[in-house]
C-alpha cells in the first residue's frame, strides 16, 4: 500500500513518463519481490528494457511465489536462477518458442531451433561447452532491447562489437582454432564502410552473412547464396558462367575467391590481375579471355571517364551541356551493366553492351567538340570584328588629323 | 531636316531652348588644355564602362534569380540558352574588371599630373569614393553568380569585417544578414548591386562632371599662376578631344570582345556550403590588400589595409607644394611609383600564395606568406 | 582646290556616319535576339511537355530530358505517372519491363513498382516521382 500511492501519483502526474512510469508501476506493484528484496541494479536496468514495456515481470522469468512468506514456499514455485547456459536457452524459450505467447508481438519462435543448428548450439548441446555464446551474451540480461533500438547490442551497428567480444579474443578463439582478426577485417570492408560511416543500415553485418540464431559459416558451395540474397544480378549472371559448376559441387569459393570474405573491398579492376592468377597462373587460354575482358571493361571505364571530364570541365566554363550530360547517364548505365555482365565470363554477351557504351561516349564527345567549334566560331568572329573597330579608330584618327589640318595645327 | 526645324520651332515655342543650346554649345566647345591627350581619355572610358555596366547589367536582371535556389542554375540559363547571353554576360563580367582598371589609371593620371590640387580638391575626394563604390560593386556582384569561388570569397571576405573591434561582429551579420552566408546574403548583395549602389555612384558621378566641367580641367601650370585657356591654345572638347576618344574608345570595345571570346567568364561549380575548395581568392583588385592582411594580426591587418585608401582620400590635403608637372615633384612622383610597386609586389605573393608551381624543372609550393618550398612534383 | 577638300569631307564624314550606324545595329541586334525568349519558359522551366496525349497507348512509356535530366513518363490505365528514370542504387538508366509492368533496371535488376516503390533488387531508395499534368492535350511534366 505504501508503495502504490506514490506510483499512482506518479503515473497521472506524468504523462511523459508513462512508459517508464508504468514500467516502475508494473515491477513495483505486481512483482512483490522487490518489496524484499533490495536488487537496484537490476531493477534499473530492467525498466528501459522491451520486455518491461511488454509487461513481462521478475516472476514471469524467475518463478517464485512472493506472497509465500517462508523460503521453502519461494522454492516450490518453480523458482529459478540459471546457473547454466542450456538453463538459459530454456528459460527463454519457455516465452519465446511459444506460438501462442509470440503471436501478438510478431516474433518468430523459432530461435532455439535454430540455435541449435547453429555452431554455438552444437558446441553448447552436443558437448556442453559452457563458453559458447547464448541468448543472453548477445541480447543482453535484464536490459533487453528490441533489435530496432540503436541500444541494443543486436542493432545492425552494434552487432561486429558485439560478435567481436567472444570473435576478437584471441585466447578463447585460439581454442576453436579459429582466427580472431575477423571483426577487424570487417571493419577495414566496404560493408562496414557503408553500415558504419554512412549509417546504411541495410549493409551486411556478421548476420547477414552468417546467420543469427543458426550462426555458421556458410559452406563453400553456398557463399553464391549467401552473397546473391543482395547481389541478385551478380549471382544471376554468374551461375551463367563456366565458373557456376565447380563453385555449385564446392570445388571453389566463388565470389569470396576473388572478392574475398570479411574485409571485402569495392570491386576494381585491379582484381584481374591479382585474383584470377590464384587458379590460372598457369593457363594461357584462361588468361587470354580475363585480358580480353579485363581490357574490355578497361577501355570503356577509362573513355567514360575522360568524357566525363570533359563534360564536367565545359559545363565549368559555362557550355550547354544539358544533352552531353544525358549521353553521360547513359554511357554509365552500360559500364554499370557491363560490370555486372563480364561475371558470365561471355565475351560475345559482354561486346555489345561495351560497343553501345562506345558509341555513347562518343556521341557524348562528338557533342562537346560541337559546342567547342561554336566558342572557336566566336574566336574567328573576332576577326571582323577587330577589322571593324579598327577601321573605326582609323575614321575617327584620319577625322582628328583632317580637322587640326584645315585649322593650321 | 524640316521635321528637325518643326520639333525644335515646337519647343521653343514652350520653352526658353535658348539657354539649353547655348550651355550645350559652351560645354561642347569649350577648349580644354594642351596637354589633354590620351591618358585623359581614362575617366570617359570609365564614364563609358559605367554605362555599358548598368546597360548589361539591366539585360541580365531579366533572366537573372536573386535565390539560392535558382541564382547559380540562371546565370547557366544566360550563358547557355538565352541567345547572346554569354556576350551580355561576358560584356558585364569583363566590362567590371575594365572600369577598376580605366578608374586606378585616371587617379594615377590626376596624381601623376597633380590634377588634384587646389582648386580641385573636392573633385579628388569624389574620385576616391567613386573609385570605393566601383570595388564594393565588384566585390557584392561577384556573389551573384553563386558558384563556389564566389561563395567562398564572400565568406572570406565578409569574415574580415568580424574582425574589427566592438562593431566587427554586428557589422558582419549587417552584412551577411545572418550568421553564415547564406540566401539572405544573396538577396543583401542583390539590392546593393543592382539599386542601391548604382544611384549612389550615379550621384557621386553627376557630382564629379559637374565639378570638372565648372573648374575645367587642370593644367601643368603651378597653382595659383595657371594661363586662361584661350580658344587658340586650347584644344575643343568638340569634336577634336570626342575623336581622340572615339580612337582609344574603338580599341577598347575590341579589347573587350577579345577578352570574351578567349577568356569567357567561367560557369564555376554550384556553391556548396559544407565543401571549401582549396586557395580561395578574391578577385585581383582586392588581392594586394588581402595579401597585406595577412602578415598582421587579424585587428592590426584591418587597421593597416585602412591606411591606403585614407591616404587617398587625405592626398589633397597632405601634399599642398604649388607644382603640378611631374618633372618638378620628384618626391610625390617616387612616393607614387612606390605605392604602385607595393600594390603589385603584394599582388603578385598573392596570386601565387598557396598555389604550386615549377619554375627551371624545380617545383615550389608557396606557402600563405608566399614564401617557396620544394615540393613534390604534381601528380605524385 | 576648295571642292576637292568638301569632297573628301563629305566623304570621310559620310564613312565615320555609316560606321556609326553599323556600330548602333551591332549593339541592338544582339540585344533584341537576347530578349527574344530562348525558350517557352525562361530559366529553370516549370514544366516540360512528353508530347501529346494520343502518342501514348496504355502502359506507353517515353523518356524525356527535363532540366537536364531523364525522367520515365508512363501511360497507365489509371493515368499518366512520372518518375526520375535514374536508378536510386548506382544511377544507370532504368527502363520500362512492358511484360511486368514495372521499372525495371538494367544494371542490376532493380525492380520498381508504378508509385516508384523498391519491389526488387538492389536500389535503397525508391524513385522520385515527378508530377503529371495534361494541359491542352498535352502531358506535362513538373520540374521537382
Amino acid at each position: 500500500m505504501n508503495l502504490f500511492l506514490p506510483s499512482l501519483i506518479y503515473r497521472r502526474a506524468s504523462a511523459a513518463l508513462l512508459l517508464l512510469a508504468a514500467g516502475s508501476w508494473l515491477v513495483a506493484a505486481e512483482d512483490f519481490c522487490l518489496n524484499c528484496h533490495d536488487h537496484q541494479k537490476q531493477r534499473e536496468q530492467f525498466l528501459g528494457s522491451a520486455h518491461a514495456q511488454a509487461g513481462v515481470i521478475c516472476r514471469d522469468c524467475h518463478g517464485g511465489d512472493a506472497k509465500a512468506k517462508d523460503e521453502t514456499a519461494h522454492l516450490a514455485a518453480n523458482f529459478q536462477r540459471p546457473d547454466n547456459k542450456k538453463a538459459i536457452a530454456a528459460m527463454c524459450a519457455r516465452c519465446h518458442s511459444d506460438v501462442r505467447r509470440m503471436n501478438p508481438y510478431g516474433l518468430p519462435t523459432d530461435q532455439l531451433d535454430r540455435y541449435k543448428t547453429s555452431k554455438h548450439g552444437e558446441q553448447l548441446f552436443g558437448s556442453n561447452d559452457q563458453k559458447v555464446a547464448i541468448c543472453t551474451d548477445c541480447h543482453g540480461v535484464h536490459n533487453i532491447f528490441k533489435v530496432r533500438s540503436p541500444q541494443s547490442p543486436t542493432h545492425p551497428t552494434n552487432i561486429p562489437q558485439t560478435c567481436g567480444r567472444c570473435h576478437s579474443d584471441a585466447k578463447l578463439m585460439a581454442g576453436y582454432k579459429l582466427p580472431s582478426d575477423v571483426v577487424e577485417q570487417y571493419k577495414t570492408s566496404y560493408h562496414a564502410h557503408l553500415l558504419l560511416q554512412k549509417g546504411d543500415l541495410s549493409a551486411p553485418t556478421c548476420v547477414t552473412c552468417h546467420g543469427n540464431h543458426g550462426a555458421r559459416p556458410p559452406g563453400v558451395a553456398e557463399v553464391s547464396q549467401v552473397c546473391g540474397k543482395c547481389h541478385v544480378r551478380q549471382a544471376e549472371l554468374f551461375g551463367k558462367s563456366p565458373h557456376a559448376e565447380p563453385a555449385a559441387v564446392g570445388l571453389f569459393g566463388g565470389c569470396i575467391s576473388c572478392h574475398g570474405n570479411h574485409g571485402i573491398q569495392k570491386a576494381s579492376l585491379n582484381l584481374f590481375a591479382e585474383a584470377c592468377v590464384k587458379c590460372h597462373a598457369k593457363d594461357a587460354k584462361q588468361l587470354g579471355v580475363r585480358d580480353q575482358i579485363a581490357g574490355l571493361l578497361r577501355q570503356t571505364t577509362t573513355d567514360y571517364e575522360s568524357a566525363t571530364a570533359k563534360v564536367r570541365e565545359a559545363t565549368r566554363r559555362g557550355l550547354a551541356t544539358d544533352d552531353e550530360q544525358l549521353q553521360l547517364q547513359e554511357a554509365h548505365t552500360h559500364l554499370t551493366q557491363l560490370e555486372a555482365l563480364q561475371h558470365t565470363l561471355a565475351i560475345p554477351l559482354l561486346q555489345p553492351v561495351a560497343v553501345r557504351a562506345e558509341t555513347a561516349v562518343k556521341e557524348t564527345l562528338k557533342g562537346v567538340a560541337w559546342l567547342e567549334n561554336v566558342e572557336n566560331w566566336k574566336r574567328r568572329a573576332l576577326i571582323p570584328i577587330w577589322a571593324f573597330l579598327v577601321v573605326m579608330a582609323g575614321l575617327f584618327a584620319a577625322k582628328r588629323r583632317q580637322i587640326d589640318k584645315r585649322e593650321g595645327k | 531636316m524640316k521635321l528637325g526645324q518643326k520639333i525644335h520651332g515646337w519647343l521653343s515655342d514652350r520653352y526658353d531652348i535658348g539657354v539649353v543650346e547655348e550651355l550645350v554649345e559652351q560645354q561642347a566647345h569649350k577648349p580644354l588644355p594642351p596637354h589633354v591627350g590620351f591618358w585623359h581619355t581614362f575617366g570617359s572610358l570609365s564614364l563609358f564602362l559605367f554605362i555599358s555596366q548598368v546597360v548589361t547589367g539591366i539585360f541580365l536582371m531579366v533572366y537573372y534569380r536573386p535565390t539560392t535556389q535558382s541564382a547559380f542554375e540562371s546565370v547557366r540559363f544566360i550563358v547557355t540558352k538565352a541567345n547572346f547571353g554569354w556576350l551580355i554576360r561576358g560584356l558585364h563580367a569583363w566590362g567590371a574588371t575594365l572600369m577598376i582598371l580605366c578608374v586606378l589609371i585616371h587617379m594615377m593620371r590626376t596624381y601623376f599630373m597633380g590634377s588634384f590640387k587646389k582648386p580641385r580638391e573636392m573633385t579628388w575626394v569624389l574620385g576616391v569614393f567613386i573609385f570605393g563604390c566601383t570595388v564594393t560593386f565588384g566585390f557584392t556582384g561577384y556573389l551573384l553568380p553563386w558558384n563556389q569561388l564566389s561563395y567562398w570569397a564572400t565568406v572570406v571576405g565578409t569574415e574580415i569585417a568580424g574582425v574589427i573591434p566592438f562593431a566587427g561582429d554586428y557589422i558582419k551579420l549587417l552584412m551577411r544578414g545572418g550568421d553564415g552566408v547564406t540566401g539572405e546574403t544573396l538577396a543583401r548583395f542583390y539590392v546593393l548591386h543592382v539599386v542601391v549602389l548604382p544611384w549612389v555612384l550615379t550621384g557621386l558621378i553627376t557630382l564629379h562632371l559637374f565639378l570638372m566641367r565648372v573648374q575645367g580641367l587642370a593644367t601643368l601650370e603651378r597653382v595659383g599662376e595657371e594661363k586662361p585657356i584661350t580658344k587658340e591654345r586650347g584644344i575643343p572638347f568638340f569634336p577634336h578631344h570626342i575623336l581622340k576618344e572615339g580612337v582609344v574608345f574603338s580599341l577598347l570595345v575590341a579589347g573587350l570582345f577579345t577578352l570574351i571570346v578567349f577568356w569567357p567568364p567561367e560557369l564555376g561549380e554550384k556553391c556548396d556550403p559544407l565543401t571549401t575548395p582549396e586557395g580561395i581568392k578574391p578577385e585581383w583588385y582586392f588581392i594586394s590588400t588581402y595579401q597585406l592582411l595577412k602578415y598582421f594580426p587579424k585587428l592590426f591587418g584591418v587597421l593597416v589595409s585602412l591606411v591606403p585608401p585614407l591616404l587617398l582620400l587625405a592626398w589633397p590635403f597632405l601634399d599642398r607644394t604649388p607644382e603640378r608637372h611631374p618633372k618638378r615633384r620628384k618626391v610625390a612622383v617616387a612616393i607614387g611609383i612606390a605605392g604602385l610597386a607595393l600594390a603589385l609586389v603584394f599582388g603578385v605573393i598573392g596570386h601565387v600564395s598557396e598555389s604550386s608551381m615549377t619554375i627551371w624543372g624545380k617545383h615550389y609550393h608557396f606557402d600563405l606568406y608566399g614564401l617557396p618550398h620544394a615540393a613534390a612534383p604534381p601528380g605524385k | 582646290m576648295n571642292s576637292k577638300n568638301i569632297h573628301r569631307r563629305t566623304f570621310l564624314d559620310w564613312l565615320l556616319g555609316a560606321g556609326l550606324v553599323v556600330w548602333a545595329i551591332g549593339f541592338v541586334a544582339p540585344v533584341v535576339a537576347y530578349l527574344w525568349p530562348a525558350q517557352r519558359r525562361g530559366p529553370g522551366a516549370q514544366a516540360v511537355s512528353a508530347g501529346k496525349q494520343q502518342d501514348f497507348a496504355e502502359w506507353q512509356t517515353k523518356i524525356i530530358a527535363l532540366n537536364g535530366q531523364p525522367v520515365i513518363v508512363i501511360r497507365t490505365p489509371q493515368g499518366f505517372r512520372a518518375f526520375s528514370a535514374i536508378c536510386t542504387h548506382l544511377g544507370c538508366i532504368v527502363t520500362w519491363d512492358a511484360a511486368r509492368h514495372l521499372v525495371a533496371c538494367p544494371c542490376h535488376a532493380g525492380l520498381f513498382d508504378l508509385n516508384g516503390r523498391v519491389v526488387g533488387g538492389p536500389p535503397p531508395r525508391p524513385l522520385m516521382e515527378y508530377g503529371v499534368a495534361v494541359v491542352n492535350n498535352e502531358v506535362m511534366i513538373k520540374s521537382a
